[in-house]
Parts: C-alpha cells; structure tokens; sequence
C-alpha cells in the first residue's frame, strides 16, 4: 500500500487503458488513430509493469530495465508506422484499414 | 492298299473342301487366283482320294457283304451309344467315282465362267462347302451324318441358288427352295425318329443289310393301320427324297432354281443335290422291299406312281419352254422320275444305272447351256456396249456382273426390251460359231435322248424299261402304268431335247448376239469335252452278258473285255437278297430304239430341215392351249399359292395382328409399363437423394470454403480482432474452469 | 483519504477519459490532443510510483516527440478532413473490450493483489512464487537511493542489459533509417514512374484476382502540390 493506493487500482486502471486502447485499435476507421489505440496500450502496460514493480521488487533494476525496454521500441515502432502510414496514404490514397485489404485472396 | 489306309482316306475325304471353304472365307476373300487355287486344289485332293478308294475296291464284288467301315462313338444314349462313322460300300464307292470327277470339271468351268463376277470368292467358297458336304453325305455310314450333310447341301444350294442376291426373283428362288425341300426334310425326320425308335439305330449296314432287322420292320405294324413300320418308314424317307430329288408334289422348287449361276445348275441340280436324294432312296430300298415281301406293297406303289408322274409331267412343261435351262430343269425333273419309278418296280440296278449315267450327260448340258448363254451374252455385249470386233477365244470384257443375271445388268440404257442371253429363240446358228459346245452338248442331247447302243443314256434308260417290261408282262400292274407312262416320256423327251438342239445351233443366227457369239476358253470347254467322253462311254460298265440286238452281240462283247454287267454285280451287294434280272428281252430295246427315232424324228421334222428364222412362230405354239399350260408350267405353283401359301399367309398375319399384338403384346406392355413406373421411382431416387447428398456434400464444402474465405478481409483489424476473441475465449475458459 | 489516493482518482479519471475521447472522437487532431493529455496522466502515475525518471522520460518520448508525430501524420494524410467513423466491427470490438476488461477486473481483483500476496496464495491453481522475494512477504519495500544508479548500471553491464541497449539502440537506427527511406520525398517523374509501376503491378493482380482494386485516382497533382510544400 503506497500512500493508501493499493496495487491493484493501478492495475484496474491499466486494464481501462489497456482495453480502450483495444478498442481504438480495433474500432477506428483511420489508421493514424489505429496506432493512437496501440500507443495507449503501450501506456497502459509500462503502468503495469512500473506499478509491479514498485510494489514487488523495488531494490531491482529489472522491471525499470523492461520498462525501458518498452518505451523504445513503442517510440521505434511509432516513429516507423507514421512513416509506413504516410507511404501507404501516398500510394493508395487512403489510409482506412478497411480499404487497405490487398491481402485478401 | 491296307483296310486302314483306305478307311484314313475315307475319312478324309470331305475335308478337302470344307477346309477350303473355311480358308477361303476367312484368308483369300479378296484374292481371286489364291482361291481358285484352294478351291479347285481341295476338290482336286478330293477326287484323288475318293479315285484311290473307288479302283482299291472296285474289284470287288463282295464289298456290299463286307463294306469298310470304321465309327466313333458320338452321343451316349443311356447304357449305349450312337455311333458316328463312314463305310465304303458299293454305292458310296460308286459315288465317290462319279460325284467328286463332275464337281472337279464343273470347278474348273466355274472359274471360267464366273471369273469376272465381283462376288466370285464367295461363289467359290460355297461351291466348294457345297462338293465337302456332299462327299460327307457320300461317305456317310448313318443315316443321322447323313442328314446333317444333306441339310448342309440345302444351305449351300440357298446360297448359291440366290447368289445373285440383288434379284428379286433370285432370292424368292432360294427360299421357295428351301422351303419346299424342307417339307421334304420334315417327312425324312418323322422317317429318321421312327426308324431309330424301332430299331435303336440308324446304321446302313446294321439296318438295311441286316435280314433280322429288315424282318422285324417288316412284322411291326405301323402306326397307321394297314401299313408296316417298314413301310411306313420307308415312305417317310422318301418323303425327303421327293423334297430334295425334285418329285411331284414338290417339284415346284427346281426350275426356279435355275436362276443360280450355271455352274450350280450343272453341279446341285443335276450332278449331286438331287442325286443325294435318289442316293437315300436305294438306301433304304430293303426297306420297300422288305415290306413287299410280307405283302404290303404300299411303298412301292406309292413310290412307282410318284416316279412316273413325275417323269411325264416334267416331259411335257419341257415342251413348253423356251428358256434354255428351264428345259433342262424340267428334264431333270423328268429322268429323276425315271428312277424314282425305276426304284418303285423294283429296279435297284437300273435306277442306280441310270442315276449315274444322268449325272454325267445332265451336268455336260448344264455346263454346255451355260457356254451357249456365256457365248450370246458376250455377243450382244461386244456387239451394244463396245462394238469392236474383240472376238477369237478369249472375248471377256470385264463387265462386273456375273452370267444369268442378264437383262438388268447392261451399263447402256436399252430402249428396247431385256435381252434374254437364255431364250432360245434368241439364238440359233451356233453350230458354226461355237464348235465344241455344239459337238459336246450334242452329244449330251443324244444321251439323254437314248441314242441306242452310243450313248450311256441309252443303256441305262432301256435297263428301265426293260424292267418295267418285264414287271408288266409278269402280271405287275405298278409296271404297266410305270412302262407306257415312261415310254411316252421317253418321247416326248427326245422330242424336246432335239427341239432344243436345233433351235439352240441349227440354221442361221435369230439375233445380232447369236450372229456374234464366240466360242468359250480352254477352262470351259475341256470340262464339256471330258463329261462328253464319260457321256459316250460309261454305259459300257453294265452291259447284260445275254445282250443282243440286231445280230451284235454286245454283251459277248463285253464279256470279251470282262466289263459284262460289272456295275450290276458291283452293286447288287448293297441289297442283303440280290435282285433278281430277268433274261434279256430284246423287246424293249426295241421300243427305246423306235422312241428315240420317233422323238428324234419329230423333233427334225418340226425345227432341223427348216430351222427357225428371226421372228418365226415356234411350230409347239400351233398346239395353242395346251401350249400356253406348257409353258405356264401347268400352273402348279398357281395352284400352290392359292392352295397353300395364301391360307398360311393370311393365318400369319391372323395371328401376328391378334395374337401377337393383340394378346401377347398387351402383356409386354403391361410389364413394360410397371417396369418403367418402378424404374421412374428409383430415379427420383437417384436423382433427389443421391445426387442430392452427393451436390449437398459439394455444395457444403463449396459454401465453407466460400464462406471461409470471406474470413480473409485482408483488414488488420478483423484479424486483430479475430486473435483477441479467440485470447479471451482461451482466458475465460482458463479462468472459469479451472 | 489520502492526498495520493485523491490525486491517484484525478489522474485516473483525466487518463482514462483522455483516452476514451482518444477512441471516440472522430476529429483525428483532437484525437492528437486528447492523446497527449492521457500521456500526461500516465506520467503522473508514474511520479505516484516512485519512477521519477520514467516520468521524465514519458514526458520527452511520448509528450514530446511521438505526439509530434502523430500530428505531423495527420496533417500529412489530411483526408476527408480527418474524419475518422467507427468502422465495420466497432460492436464486436466494443463487446470484446469490455469481455477482456471485466476478466481482467476479475483477475485484478482485491481478492488476488491485496498485499500480503504471494505468500502461498494460490491464484489459478497455480503458487504464485517471486524470485527475489525478500524474506519479508506483505510489506511494502522502500526504493533504495541508488535505484537510478543501479538501473544506469544494469543499462550498461554487459552481464545484465548491456547488450539488450546495444540492441535497442541498432532497432531505433534502423528504425529510423527505414522510416525516413520509407517516407522520403520523391520527384514527381520518380512518383509518376513509381505510380505506374503500381498500377501495372495493380492490373496484374485484378486480371488473377478480380480483387477489388482501390482507387487510383492519378492524384499526382496533389501529391506533388503537397511535395512542394512539403
């Protein structure tokens, strides 16, 4: 109990985050806001990860290690996907998942 | 030569021919040199073996007693068996001189005369099924053997009597000739089926050369009152031979079966088919004779009335015809009544005599009517459809259609009527255009008119009626009729074989094809050359010892040369008691010497001091009515069609209308229909149900797979959903049962 | 009540509203926006976790340079003004979402992560074990002062994340080279030649497939407008 805060409100919220995040990246029409969705869910699991690790195993850098670890590759992986997002709006005019469907049979 | 060699030989005696008809058919079809070569090669074989038995036995005169024999066992009938075999006995081995030398000839003329026809391989191939079976029904030692060769001979003589299958007229002729022999046939079966049942076999030699069982038959009465079996039995047979040997009632099949090709008039209706039935006859003479012994002489009587019938009926339709070879017909039917009432009297000798004398003179006219119509018809052809002068001796066109088919066959449209190369009155003056045929067919003319002490003719026809002279003046009455019934026959056949003669070769050419007529190849005049010989000469072969006429000892003579009566006591062996001969009588010598002088003589005056011109009325039309019946044939088969075939006719079709569309049809429908109903069920079935699960099963998996399919959008976040759905299926799972 | 605990609902309710307007909205700038608000909930989280550094560096990543992306993004694709409507699925994603958030709940639940926890609790039949649990199960550990140093170093050592920054580092260049080839600036001829190239290849695929072909509309003007302004 940190200040009164049990964990488990931390991972309540980081499950909220988590699913809306799921939700925006299922549920939007426009692949920019897609991405906004996965950014959320990358949030959400570092406030998981970040409040296990605070209320576990404070003395050890692991869980800051995978936190961090977390954070570049969401940076990486955000920074490459506007890329693709722009090439692809370039290219097919659009970047509506839903017409973005080549690989279908 | 050794009993067994002979035997072998006999054995092998017809196979000459019925192989070459199978190697003909099946290899050489389209080969016309290579079947001649097979034909005439087996037929040649034939006759060489059938030589070689004939001089190893001829010597003997007890080869009736003893015949060679040799048999298999062929069908068990209960604790027994039905053997099957051949035998030489004289009167095969008489057979076998005659019939394979006048099949041989008439081959070789074959192959000339039906050299261009299209079908000639197939003409071939029968002739030579028909000379196998003949030397089978030759050989034959039973009487079953025998009749299966003589239904075999039937079929052949169908084929080749309408081989000319085009026609109309030819193909009714072989029906009408196989159907009226087959009433024939129908008695000879009755006849075969009560001989067996009263004796238990059908052997020649195990019944008719057997006194116990000629005895028995002779004892039984048979199944109408009145008759012996052996009587009975005999008829029956005869039945066959009256069908097959062309008597009256059923001689209505022969002339029309004239309209074969020639060579099967020479071979079928003269030399052999006919032949086999007179052959059956003395066969089975014991039997007759037999019966007679123990008084019932309905056989004979039957038979001798038969015979003369014949013999005057077919005289007088000769008169009447014009057609060359209808003449001959009717004359064959004539001198087989001669036989037949031969036979009736008791004549054994004389009718075999004369059987055989007949196949030789019948088959030279035959082969020689057939050069004449060969020759006229080359002479309108050259003369209508060529007009060059192609003649001297080998004047064949090709014309792709056979001899006696004539009247149709001409590649120029005629304006006119047909020419018929076989109406006599269309020839004439041949004498000089074609000399070997006049000389040869003369020759055969005067044999069958009875030119005494030249002919063969002569001698076996006065041996007839020396016979019947005998029988009539022995208190016979069956001889009575038998004697002036042949006399006048005899007559009238003189009559018209010199009538034929002269108007055939005498005087001038009556048409521009007689006027160019040519004289025919060495393959069709040596055979007419050969038969003339044995025309001339095989008469010497019977020569009583004790004849004498006109002061010339001719039977001294013979005696002289050891050759008196030879076939007489050659073949009196056949009969189990030898036929008593009367001494000679030189009266009726002299009666065939006065019939042939009288028809001869008539026959001169009438057509050979004045012989016919172009357009003269023929000196038999001036008998008006009469003549008109002549040559309408006496309307017999008028009268059969009214009699007969109409009534059956109209039952035919009676009961094919009523019974068999009417009766029996509506049954077939009604099955039909239920079949159908039942059937139209199971394909529903087959339809809805089978097909239906078979379409379903494809369609399933089709709207799967199309379905499926629609999972793949191609869009990331149905996939993405898709993943989630199934990680919390896995998770609500995991959480809610465990 | 506590100050924190205060503070911890605020922040709560600002992220998770922020991020429930990110979801909805169907104006992608404001989208942008309401993200960067979320971001700044999260980095107060992580204050109230004691991961200072985190903070800051949530701040500088997410706030200061990602956001930036996305609004870059955004104008850079700027089509039909931005709308962004729910699309096709939203019911089935809606459904699932709230599947998985009340499974979570339940997992998450007091019953399962009240502290003392661990300690032979049984969670999914399974004994929960902790490496490098201290001996003193249901307490509440301080972070000790040398945290930072401690994780600096861990960063570093070999042994332990050295090479798994090296690693990171080689994934952001490479990241970041892709991302600058991917969406670098062409020539109009090089964007007409590159457009006819996929057009071909497009016909290709449409003669196999009969696949719906997106529209090409030969837009190059705009795109090259957007070139030149670019």
């Amino acid at each position: 109990m940190l200040n009164g805060i049990p964990l488990y409100w931390y991972l309540i919220v980081a499950a909220a985050m988590f699913c809306i995040g799921l939700y925006g990246a299922l549920a939007r029409t426009n692949a920019i806001a897609v991405l906004m969705g996965v950014e959320l869910m990358l949030n959400a699991v570092n406030i998981n990860l970040l409040a296990f690790w605070r209320y576990l195993t404070p003395e050890s850098p692991a869980g800051l290690a995978f936190a961090a670890f977390v954070f570049i590759v969401a940076a990486a992986e955000a920074a490459v996907g506007l890329a693709l997002i722009i090439s692809v709006y370039r290219n097919m005019n659009s970047i509506d998942p839903e017409k973005l469907d080549l690989m279908k049979l | 030569m050794s009993k067994e060699l002979l035997l072998t030989l006999t054995w092998l005696v017809p196979f000459p021919p019925i192989i070459a008809f199978m190697l003909i058919a099946l290899f050489a079809n389209k080969h016309r040199s290579l079947t001649t070569a097979i034909a005439v090669g087996g037929m040649v074989l034939t006759t060489l073996f059938s030589f070689i038995i004939f001089f190893n036995v001829a010597g003997s005169y007890k080869l009736g007693a003893a015949p060679l024999r040799s048999q298999f066992a062929w069908i068990p009938t209960g604790s027994t068996t039905f053997n099957v075999g051949v035998a030489v006995d004289p009167l095969s081995a008489a057979f076998l001189f005659m019939v394979p030398l006048a099949a041989t000839l008439i081959f070789i003329y074959s192959t000339s005369y039906m050299g261009n026809d299209p079908r000639y391989t197939r003409f071939m191939g029968y002739l030579s099924l028909f000379a196998g079976s003949m030397m089978g029904l030759v050989v034959s030692d039973n009487l079953l053997s025998l009749f299966i060769f003589w239904e075999l001979m039937g079929f052949c003589s169908y084929s080749l009597i309408g081989f000319f299958y085009n026609k109309p007229s030819a193909y009714r002729a072989a029906v009408k000739a196989f159907m009226t022999t087959r009433i024939g046939d129908m008695l000879l079966v009755m006849g075969m089926v009560y001989l067996y049942s009263q004796t238990g076999t059908l052997n020649f030699f195990d019944t008719m050369r057997n006194e116990e069982v000629l005895h028995h038959l002779a004892a039984t009465p048979a199944v109408i009152p009145g008759m012996t079996a052996a009587s009975l039995i005999g008829l029956l047979i005869f039945g066959g031979t009256v069908g097959k040997s062309a008597q009256f009632p059923l001689h209505v099949w022969l002339p029309d079966a004239m309209e074969g090709p020639t060579p099967v008039s020479a071979m079928i209706h003269a030399a052999t088919m006919v032949s086999a039935g007179i052959f059956m006859a003395l066969r089975f003479f014991p039997l007759y004779e037999s019966a007679a012994h123990v008084g019932d002489t309905t056989a004979f009587t039957v038979i001798g009335w038969i015979g003369a019938t014949t013999a005057l009926l077919g005289a007088l339709i000769a008169v009447g015809q014009y057609d060359i070879k209808r003449v001959l017909a009717y004359s064959t039917i004539s001198q087989l009544g001669f036989m037949v009432a031969a036979i009736g009297i008791g004549g054994y000798i004389a009718a075999a005599f004369h059987l055989l004398t007949h196949a030789f003179f019948k088959a030279l006219l035959f082969l020689g009517s057939g050069s004449v119509i060969h020759g006229v018809e080359h002479g309108h052809h050259h003369l209508h459809a060529h007009g060059h002068d192609n003649h001297g001796g080998h004047g064949h066109d090709d014309h792709g259609h056979g001899h006696d088919d004539h009247g149709h066959g001409h590649d120029d449209a005629h304006a006119q009527a047909a020419f018929d190369p076989q109406d006599m009155r269309n020839m004439g003056g041949l004498w000089s255009r074609m000399p070997v045929t006049f000389v040869t067919f003369t020759i055969g003319g005067l044999a069958l008119m009875g030119a005494p002490f030249i002919t063969a003719g002569f001698w076996s026809k006065d041996e007839i009626l020396a016979h019947a002279y005998h029988g009539m003046t022995h208190g016979n009455p069956l001889a009575t009729v038998v004697f002036w019934t042949l006399c006048i026959a005899a007559v009238l056949t003189a009559f018209y074989t010199a009538r034929q003669i002269f108007m055939t070769f005498a005087g001038e050419p009556r048409t521009e094809a007689a006027a160019h007529a040519t004289e025919n190849p060495a393959a069709m005049t040596v055979p007419l050359i050969v038969l003339a010989f044995f025309a001339l000469t095989v008469g010497y072969m019977n020569i009583p010892s004790d004849f004498e006429f006109a002061y010339i000892r001719f039977g001294a003579i013979a005696k002289g040369f050891g050759i008196d009566h030879w076939f007489g006591h050659f073949i009196e062996g056949m009969l189990p008691v030898p036929e008593v001969l009367p001494k000679f009588d030189p009266t009726p010598v002299a009666f065939s010497v006065g019939i042939f002088l009288f028809g001869g003589l008539l026959g001169l005056i009438f057509y050979g001091l004045k012989p016919l011109k172009a357009g003269e009325t023929d000196p038999v039309e001036n008998l008006g009515g009469i003549f008109t019946a002549l040559n309408n044939r006496l309307y017999f088969d008028e009268l059969y069609r009214k009699l007969f075939i109409n009534p059956l006719q109209r039952f035919a079709d009676s009961y094919s209308g009523n019974v068999d569309k009417g009766f029996i049809d509506v049954f077939l429908h009604a099955a039909y229909t239920v079949l159908s109903d039942i059937a139209e069920v199971f394909k529903w079935f087959d339809k809805k149900v089978v097909t239906g699960t078979s379409d379903l099963v494809g369609n399933v998996f089709r709207r799967v797979g199309h379905e499926g399919r629609e999972l793949q959008t191609g869009q990331v976040q149905n996939y993405l959903l898709s993943a989630l759905i199934a990680a919390v299926v896995m998770m609500v799972f995991f959480l809610v049962f465990q | 009540m506590t100050v924190a605990q205060i503070v911890f609902i605020l922040l709560s309710v600002v992220g998770l509203g922020a991020a429930l307007l990110v979801v909805t909205t169907r104006n992608l700038f404001h989208a942008a926006l309401y993200l960067i608000a979320s971001f700044f909930a999260v980095s107060g989280f992580y204050i109230l976790l004691e991961a200072g550094f985190f903070a800051a560096a949530q701040f500088l990543v997410y706030i200061g340079a990602i956001s930036i992306l996305f609004i870059f993004a955004t104008m850079l694709t700027r089509t039909v003004r931005g709308m962004v409507p729910r699309n096709s699925q939203w019911q089935a994603a809606l459904f699932v979402s709230v599947i998985l958030f009340v499974a979570m709940l339940l997992i998450f639940s007091p019953a399962n992560f009240s502290l003392p926890f661990g300690q032979g609790r049984t969670f999914g039949g399974a004994e929960w074990q902790f490496a490098e649990v201290p001996n003193k199960p249901g307490v509440l550990r301080d972070v000790p002062a040398s945290s930072i140093n401690d994780f600096g170093r861990a960063l570093v050592d070999l042994n332990q994340y050295g090479i798994a920054l090296l690693l990171s580092g080689l994934l952001l260049l490479i990241g970041m080279v892709g991302a600058i080839w991917v969406a670098r600036e062409r020539k109009p001829r090089e964007i007409l030649a590159e457009r006819a190239r996929m057009a071909a290849e497009e016909a290709e695929e449409r003669a196999k497939a009969a696949a719906k072909a997106p529209e090409v509309s030969v837009a190059h003007a705009a795109v090259a407008h957007d070139a030149h302004h670019h």
